[in-house]
Order: C-alpha cells, then structure tokens, then sequence
C-alpha cells in the first residue's frame, strides 16, 4: 500500500504528455536565437520611455525622417522588455519569453484537453500540426506578448459560451493591456465579434427551425443554442471590451492606426512576413499542409461547432493574406482540430483509459528527461554547452555587435550611414547617437525610399542614390547586400574599416586619412 | 460514416402541368456562362506563350515533322536537343491561323473556354441537382482562373479535363455504363499530344481509381462494385497505354519530370509561383478554399473519399503554382456546391432508374418562348465579344490601352506584343546579336525566323539558368555594360514597362543609339 501511494504521485502517461508538449514549446523560443529585426528598436523605445517619462511620438532614431511623426503603439511591451532586460539582461528576456509562449499554448491546450476529452491527441495536434506551423513567429517581440492574451480570450469566450464558467468580465481589463502591447488587439475585438455572430446566428437556425421543421429524413439536427446564457451579457461585456480599447494613449485613433498599417504598402509589399505563404518554404509548406489536414478532417469528423468555424474562418483567410497571421490561425484551429478528430475514433472507457496510463515510474522519466531539456536550454546554460552559434547564441548570429563597435570606435563616424535594414534596429539601441537610414518601422519611411533602399542594394544607380542621400558611411550585411558590396569593395573612394563573416563597415575617404576631413565631399 | 443517405422510397406518380425545355434555373445558368464567356473573350492574348508555339506549328505543316532541336535562339547552339511535347497544339493553332488568323485561334480559344467551364457547370448540376448551383459553380471556376486564359496550348487541356472529370464522376455515380470509359483512353491520344497538362487527367482518374478502391475496401455505401471498379481499372490502363502513343514514347514522363524540376521554370515564372489573395483570381481561388472548407465542416452531403482525394490532390497542385489553379477550380467547384446541395435523395445503384426531380412551377419563367429568346441574346451578346467585332463595341479607354494599336487589327495584339518594333527590326536588320525581351522572343521567333535568332524566348526549359540570370540581370540594368560587351550584343529591343531599368540605363551607355520607339517598345543598336 505504501509503495502503491508513493507512485500515485507520479505523473500519469496523460500527465507526462501534457508536461512534455509544454516543455517541448518552451524549448523552442529557448534554443532560438534573438534576430535583430524587431528586438533592438523596441528595446531601445522601451528604454527611452523610461528614461524621460514620455512615449515618442515623432522619429528621432533616423538621419531621414527624423522629426516625422510616428505612432508607438507598442509602448507597454517595449517597457517590459527593457524593464526585464535591466532586471536580468537578454537571459531574462529569453526566459520570460519562453514561460510567454507556453503559457499561451498551455492554455490553448487546457482547453483543446477539455473540449476533446483526448490529452494525448490534444498534444499530438499541437506538437505535429500547430507547433511546426507556428514556431517561425516565436521570436522575442511586442507580438508574443499578445499570445496568451489571445489564448484567454479565446478560452474565456469558449468556457462561456459552452457553459462552463461566466469569466467575461475579464476580457476588458485584458484588452486594456492587449491594446497597449500590441497592435493585434484587434483579434481580441473579432473574436468577440465572431463568437457574438456565431451565438446569434445559433440562436436564429433554431428559431427559423422552430417554424419550418425540417422534413426530409437524414437531414442534419440543428445546432443547438446554450440555453442558459444571454447573448445580452456577451454584449455588454463586448461593449466593455470595445471602451476599454480606449485606454491607450491615443485613444480611439489606435484603431485607425491599425488600418493604416495594414494599408501601407510599403509594409505589405516589402516584409517578407507580410507576404502570403507559399508552399515553396518549409513553414509555407507545413501550413498548407495542416490546412489539407483540416480538409480531410472537416470532411469525415461530425459536424462542427458553428462558432468554431466562424472563428476559424477569418483567422485563416488573414493567414492566407500574411505569413504573420498564420500563428493566430494555428491557436485557433488546436482545439477546434482535436475536438473533431477525437469524433473520428471511438471513446475509451474509464477503464480503458486508466490501464492506458503506462508506467508510473517510466513517466517520472520521461519528465525527468523534459525537466532537464529545459534546464539545458537555460539562456545561463545554453551559450556554455558549445552548441553552433544559430542554437547556442542568445542573440543571432547576424546581429552586427563587433561591426557597431567599430563604429562607435571611429573617431570620425558618418554622418549619413547607410545600412540593413535590421542593422537600422541593432544601431537604434547600441548606437544612439548614430542616426540611421531606416530600421524596421517599416510605415514610418516612405515607399519610394525602400524603393532606393532596394535599389540600392542590388547595386542599381549606386552612385546616384548615395549623392541623394548625402551617404558617407556603409555597414553592409555581406549576404544580403552582396551586390552593393561588390561594387563598393572595387570603389577606391570607400575605405574599409571593419569586416567580419557577416557584416562590412566601409566610410568614404582617403585610406590613408581615417578619420580625416573626407565626409566634406558628400 | 459520411454518406448515410439511402435510396429514396417510390413516389406516387402525380399529373403536373408541362413545364417548358428552357426554364428559369437553366436562364441562370446560361447567364452565368455567358459572363465567362464574355470574359474569356476579353482576355488578350499575351505573346509568351503562343506566337512561338504558331511558329512551331508552321514548321511543322511546312515540313512535315516535329522538330526537335533549338532553332530560334543565337545564346546556344541551333541544333540544341528540345522537346516540343505540344506539337499537336501547335499544329492545330497553325491550321486555324492559316484558316482565319489570330481572330479565328482567339475565337478557338473562347469556344474551347466556354464549352470547358459548361461541362463544369454541368457537373455541378449534376452533383447537386441544381442548375443555380451549377451556375455558382462554374463562375467560381473561372472566377479563379481569370489570369489563366490566355490563349496558349495549355487551352486544348481545358475541355478534356472536364470531360474526363465529367466522365468519371458520373461513372463512379452509376450513372454511365462502362462503355462510356472507352473515351478515356481516346481523350488521352489527342491530349498526350496536344499539352503536358495531360498528366493531371492520369493524376485525376488516378485519384478516382484509388479512392474508389479504397470506398470498396472500406464498405463505404455505394462503393463501386467489382465489375465496375474492374472497367475503371481497364480505362486507367487504356489510358497509360495512349499516353505512350506520342513521339516520346514514356520518354514523355521523363520530360515531364525535367519540366517540373526545371530550375529557371520554377524559380524566375510568375506562373509556376504560389498564389496570392493579393491578387483578384488568387483572392478567388483562396476564397474557394475557405468555401470548401466551410463546406466540408457543414455539408448537407458529404464528400465522399474518392472527392476528398481530388480536391485535395489539386488544392496541392494549386497551392505549387498559379498555373494550376485552373484544374482545382474546375474539379473543386462541383464538388463545393454538391456540399451545399440536399442530401443524396435521388442516388441510385447503377442499373436502377432515376426518380423524377420535381421542379417547381416558378420555374416557367416567361414561358418557352421567352425564356428561349432570352439564351438567344445572351448568346448573341457574347457573340458580339468575339474578335470580328469587339472592335466595334464601345469599350473603356483602359481596357483598350491593354492592346497594341495595330492598323487592320484592332484590340488584337496585346499590347506586349511587339509588332511595330518587329517591323521596323525586319525593315533594318540587326547587324549583329540581338538582345530582346523574353516575350518579345517568343513573337520575333513568329515574325522574323530565320533572318533574326533571338536572345532568349519562353522555352524557359531550353536555355541554362546562367543566361536565365545574365537575362534578369541585364533586364534590371545591373552590369548592363559589361553584359551586352560580353554578349557582343548589337542591338537591344525592350519593353519599357517590363524593362524600365535597362531603359534607363541604355541612354547613358555610349555608343548606343535609339532607332524605333513606341508607347511600349525600344529598339537600340551600337
């Protein structure tokens, strides 16, 4: 008997499944290294809003549009990430990270488990389908901090709309930080939105029903509404949630600066992730793949939740539209996935279930072998154990550290330095007094200046691009700027002053006069 | 599992009034027709992938055999092996053009357009025994398709893919005798012969052959007996054999396989990338897909096994390229609406006779007479829309502006279609290599072979990815100098909208000189 309790402590086969899923999630944004693009500027907002008390509103990173106004929506999450980066440096943040996206996909487990019924094949759809489809858009950035608002939303609407708990009135003070942090808020408005459709629309069938039963034998039951809740409570609380949207610093005009954003073309044509996936890339591939995974399913399984679909639905032609967008439909999809294949295999019954719980001690191992996974994977740990840079860095490789300090050491640095891209956001947070050319606030520069950014990286019209903008400074990216690179390798009028495998620094000049009055001529 | 419908009880005969041949569900699907039809009608043709195709053809009406090596370029070598699988095709757009000229192939092309997309329709009137949902059906099918029209070998591939689509489901339906199956491998000959797409009827009635044999193993209600599974087995097999009645022989898959690991192809054509929803077809083709999901998930009748391979085979394909999306609309679309459609009430065992559709008496419409009168000018009006007299037709400045402002034929050439500029090329000949754009190629390859080789044209397959990127390159304006030296290239003929970086760059090189340009054309010689 005593043996028999102190194995009761151990976890189930169920249990261990669920365990390991969520450590496997974490262990991703763990072993991924942070790429420059959307980290630096936001951190070095973040820090800038600390320091003097006062969200930005106009540009002051950028030689270009310095003085342009820009709208930092934002503004909360940059504050977390550099309040954590203060308190515990980039480790900190690479952990909280982690705990972020489990969190976000631990919930959407819990419920995927409580809607199914099935823990097992809850985690196989996650880590198989969902996680695979999803884990491009992990990186540390504004966007993560939405992931588990998200999750509970979605949770807090489902447990009340199939009558499980009445929690609406925790969905305005969530979008009062959602709104704050990022400018995916508006997901959390939709899904009420849908959610609110979808009851009526429930509600309305049966009505219509109620007056033309249908006659024809074999036609489908209607769905059936949850009698004891009033869509009038989802109403009030989603007006709740829609005046909480005004808790920002711009109040309602935020949500014009959703619209705009999506409307610029410079950032739809320009960003690779706002570009629609293609099955031609391995993450394109897994989501279309998951998307024929959905056909099948939808086909054979019983006949869906109304509201599901209709939530599923728009999420998935914003993914269609956006790489970005697909991690959204992936959360949505998880429990709505494994509630309609678990209808596919028959249930097991409670004796079955309890002999299908393996090895109590067998499982401890396995979360064992977890525990110490994500031990390993600690941002303190992982750089230690000589992993190759892209795994065992915490920041990525291609961020240009050793090239900026190159540049903060020139006792004469550019006035004008041209750049990549992501450059542009590294620089914002390590060299603040180096203007730069553009960064990935992608709305805030003009679309024919990524026009000339593009150009000008391909090595077309180079000469009359850098007279336009008085450049006289370089810190190219070797791959992605290759061309450009080339042409300015063979320029005797530009001086190499740094290189490494990734990034060369290059300042026009006399060689033999670094530091010199050579700026003048431009 | 899905499909629990049973076979519906005898009905009492009742006396209805006669209703009339032409009613008003069939007014909606021909009116749904006819806008295709009108659209496929304004579709121009683009030079790519046709002018160089004619000249195939004419080569091989004036020399009795399919030539098999490069011929039009001066890049690479003229005796260069390539294959010219649509030779078929290429014949037959020639005879038309001998019989009628460009008007007569482009009055082809919207004939072969419209009778594909109504045997759509007729599919998916046949598998929701509605005609408005037919109707639905085959608007979406093109809908999605609309960049995919122009006039090409690819267009002798619309109609027997919808025929075989047609041919099988309604066998796997029991609603055709094996017999009927014999016209598989017939289409297959005319089809290996006249384009590649001819696989995707083997990968079609390979997926009614698997998943009809799947329904049987599985006992899924109203799988195919043994008897008729054996028949399609028997077509299938027919249809391999026709596949091998071409002048490749089975080396035919083999160019297949080269084609579709062909570098430059799948890398540098707009067509063989992923759709976009940013797109208008592309916006239609995914909004297809959503809709068959929606579909799927709430469907009055369920897909069977055999459909869901289909759909999803061709939802692959699609997904590859644009160029595909043509085939998942024409099978996915019936399919959709049959999701849509009430239960399978009218299903019956192969052999048993069909119950009567009641129809309602709204149906009259206008009666006989006038509902007749109203196909009679639907039709008319897409008479009208053909190239004898679309001229005539008050159409907006922007659509014109889509054509090259040819005398004698008007809102003919598309306006990429260098015309002018090959007049003017074969009025004062190129001493010399000529670079060109690609599709320019495929027209110089028409107009002006042999007296001018070109530099590249649409036989993506046939050239070196190297020069592929020498091309892009150059048309970029990127080491514009140092590739027309070391091309010893003598007189450049562009398209200022596709080439507008060479165009800029052309005049700061010296010694060049411009001596034709138009609204879309430049030629320049050293």
């Amino acid at each position: 008997m005593k043996q028999h309790s102190f194995l009761s402590t151990f976890p189930t086969l169920d249990q261990a499944w669920l365990i390991v899923a969520l450590a496997l999630v974490a262990l991703r944004p763990l072993l991924t290294s942070i790429p420059p693009h959307d980290f630096w500027w936001h951190m070095a907002t973040g820090r800038e809003i600390v320091q003097t008390w006062a969200i930005p509103t106009v540009d002051h990173f950028s030689y270009t549009q310095a003085g342009e106004p820009f709208y930092n929506q934002g503004w909360l999450a940059q504050v977390i990430m550099y309040g954590l980066h203060s308190l515990g440096g980039i480790e900190l943040i690479v952990l909280v990270q982690a705990g972020v996206v489990a969190l976000a996909y631990g919930l959407l487990l819990w419920l995927s488990v409580w809607r199914s019924k099935a823990p097992r094949l809850s985690v196989a759809v996650l880590l198989l389908l969902i996680m695979p489809m999803s884990f491009d858009n992990w990186n540390v950035r504004p966007q993560s901090y939405a992931f588990p608002l998200f999750a509970a939303f979605l949770s807090i609407l489902t447990m009340w709309r199939l009558g499980r708990a009445n929690r609406l009135w925790l969905l305005p003070p969530l979008m009062v930080v959602w709104v704050n942090l990022h400018g995916s808020f508006v997901l959390g408005g939709a899904l009420m939105a849908l959610t609110f459709a979808g009851e009526g629309i429930r509600r309305l069938i049966v009505y219509i029903r109620g007056y033309f039963p249908p006659s024809a034998a074999g036609a489908p039951t209607p769905p059936k509404p949850t009698p004891t809740l009033s869509l009038s409570a989802l109403f009030w609380w989603g007006v709740a949630t829609a005046a909480a949207i005004l808790v920002n610093p711009r109040g309602v005009g935020v949500i014009g600066y959703v619209f705009d954003l999506l409307g610029t073309s410079s950032v739809t044509n320009l960003v690779t992730e706002w570009a629609p996936p293609t099955v031609r890339s391995t993450s394109g591939a897994i989501f279309f793949s998951v998307l024929i995974v959905c056909g099948v399913v939808l086909a054979y399984a019983r006949r869906p939740d109304t509201v599901d679909v209709l939530l599923a639905l728009p999420l998935l032609w914003l993914a269609l539209g956006a790489e970005r967008n697909v991690v959204w439909f992936g959360m949505i999809i998880l429990p709505l996935l494994a509630t309609q294949i678990a209808t596919l295999a028959p249930g097991k019954t409670e004796a079955q279930k309890s002999r299908a719980q393996g090895v109590p001690l067998a499982n401890a191992m396995v979360v064992g072998m977890a525990a110490l996974l994500l031990l390993l994977g600690l941002p303190w740990i992982k750089p230690r154990l000589g992993l190759p840079p892209e795994l065992g860095s915490l920041v990525s490789p291609e961020t240009p550290i050793e090239a900026v300090e190159a540049l903060k050491a020139d006792p004469d640095p550019p006035q004008h330095l041209y750049h990549a891209m992501s450059y542009g956001s590294y620089l914002i947070w390590a060299a603040p007094g180096q203007p730069v050319f553009a960064d990935p606030r992608i709305e805030l520069y003009p679309y024919e200046q990524w026009q000339d950014y593009i150009r000008l990286n391909a090595g077309i019209g180079v000469e009359n691009l850098l007279a336009t903008y008085q450049i006289d400074g370089l810190l190219l990216s070797n791959e992605e700027q290759a061309n450009l690179l080339a042409i300015m390798r063979n320029d005797p009028a530009w001086t190499l002053r740094y290189e490494d495998e990734y990034s060369t620094y290059l300042v026009w000049g006399d060689n033999s006069n670094p530091g010199g009055s050579s700026h003048s001529s431009r | 599992m899905a499909d629990a419908d049973t076979p519906p009880p005898p009905r009492a005969k009742t006396t209805r009034p006669a209703l009339p041949p032409v009613r008003l569900e069939h007014l909606w699907f021909f009116f749904a027709l006819s806008l295709v039809g009108i659209f496929i009608a304004l579709v121009p043709t683009s030079p790519n992938d046709f002018w160089w195709h004619l000249k195939v053809g004419k080569i091989i009406a004036s020399e009795g055999s399919i030539p098999t090596t490069n011929r039009f370029a001066w890049t690479i070598p003229p005796d260069a092996p390539f294959v010219y699988q649509s030779w078929l095709g290429e014949l037959l757009f020639y005879l038309l053009h001998s019989l009628g000229g460009l008007k007569l192939v482009v009055f082809a092309r919207n004939i072969l357009g419209v009778a594909a997309f109504a045997l759509v329709g007729i599919e998916a009137r046949r598998r929701s025994g509605s005609w408005r949902l037919g109707a639905l059906a085959l608007f979406f099918a093109a809908a999605m398709t609309i960049n995919n029209l122009t006039t090409r070998t690819q267009t002798w591939s619309w109609v027997p893919f919808a025929l075989l689509l047609l041919l099988c489901s309604s066998y796997v339906e029991g609603k055709l005798r094996a017999r009927w199956l014999a016209l598989l491998p017939l289409l297959m000959l005319f089809w290996v012969n006249a384009h590649g797409a001819f696989v995707m009827g083997l990968l079609a009635t390979g997926a009614f052959v698997a998943g009809e044999t799947l329904r049987r193993l599985l006992r899924h209600p109203y799988a195919l007996s043994r008897e008729r599974l054996r028949a399609l087995y028997l077509a299938f097999g027919g249809m391999i054999a026709a596949v091998l009645v071409n002048p490749l022989g089975i080396g035919v898959f083999g160019y297949l396989g080269k084609m579709l690991g062909d570098v430059p192809s799948q890398t540098l054509i707009n067509e063989w990338q992923s759709p976009t929803p940013r797109t208008f077809a592309g916006m239609f083709f995914y909004l297809g897909v959503v809709a068959l999901l929606a579909g799927f998930a709430f469907a009055r009748r369920r897909p069977t096994l055999t459909d869901v391979l289909l759909v999803c085979g061709l939802a692959w394909q699609a997904f590859v390229g644009i160029r595909y999306v043509i085939w998942f609309g024409m099978a996915a679309m019936p399919v959709l609406v049959q999701c849509f459609a009430p239960p399978r009430t009218a299903l019956q065992k192969p052999g048993a006779s069909s119950p009567q559709r009641r129809v309602s008496r709204r149906e009259r419409g206008g009666g006989a007479a006038a509902n007749l009168a109203v196909v009679v000018v639907l039709a008319g009006i897409v008479a009208t829309f053909q190239p004898w007299f679309k001229p005539w037709l008050p159409l907006p400045q922007p659509y014109q502006a889509l054509f090259a402002p040819v005398p004698g034929a008007p809102l003919l050439f598309s306006a990429d279609t260098p015309v002018a500029a090959a007049e003017h090329l074969q009025a004062e000949p190129c001493k010399g290599n000529l670079f060109n754009e690609m599709g320019y190629g495929s027209y110089l390859d028409w107009a002006l072979y042999p007296e001018t080789r070109v530099f590249i044209d649409p036989r993506v397959e046939l050239y070196p990815f190297s020069l592929w990127q020498e091309y892009v390159d150059l048309t970029k304006g990127w080491q514009a100098a140092a590739l027309l030296e070391k091309h010893d290239i003598a007189c450049v003929m562009l398209d200022t909208a596709l080439q507008p970086h060479l165009a800029e760059i052309l005049p700061t090189l010296p010694g060049w000189q411009r001596t034709f340009a138009n609204e879309r054309s430049e030629v320049w010689r050293r």
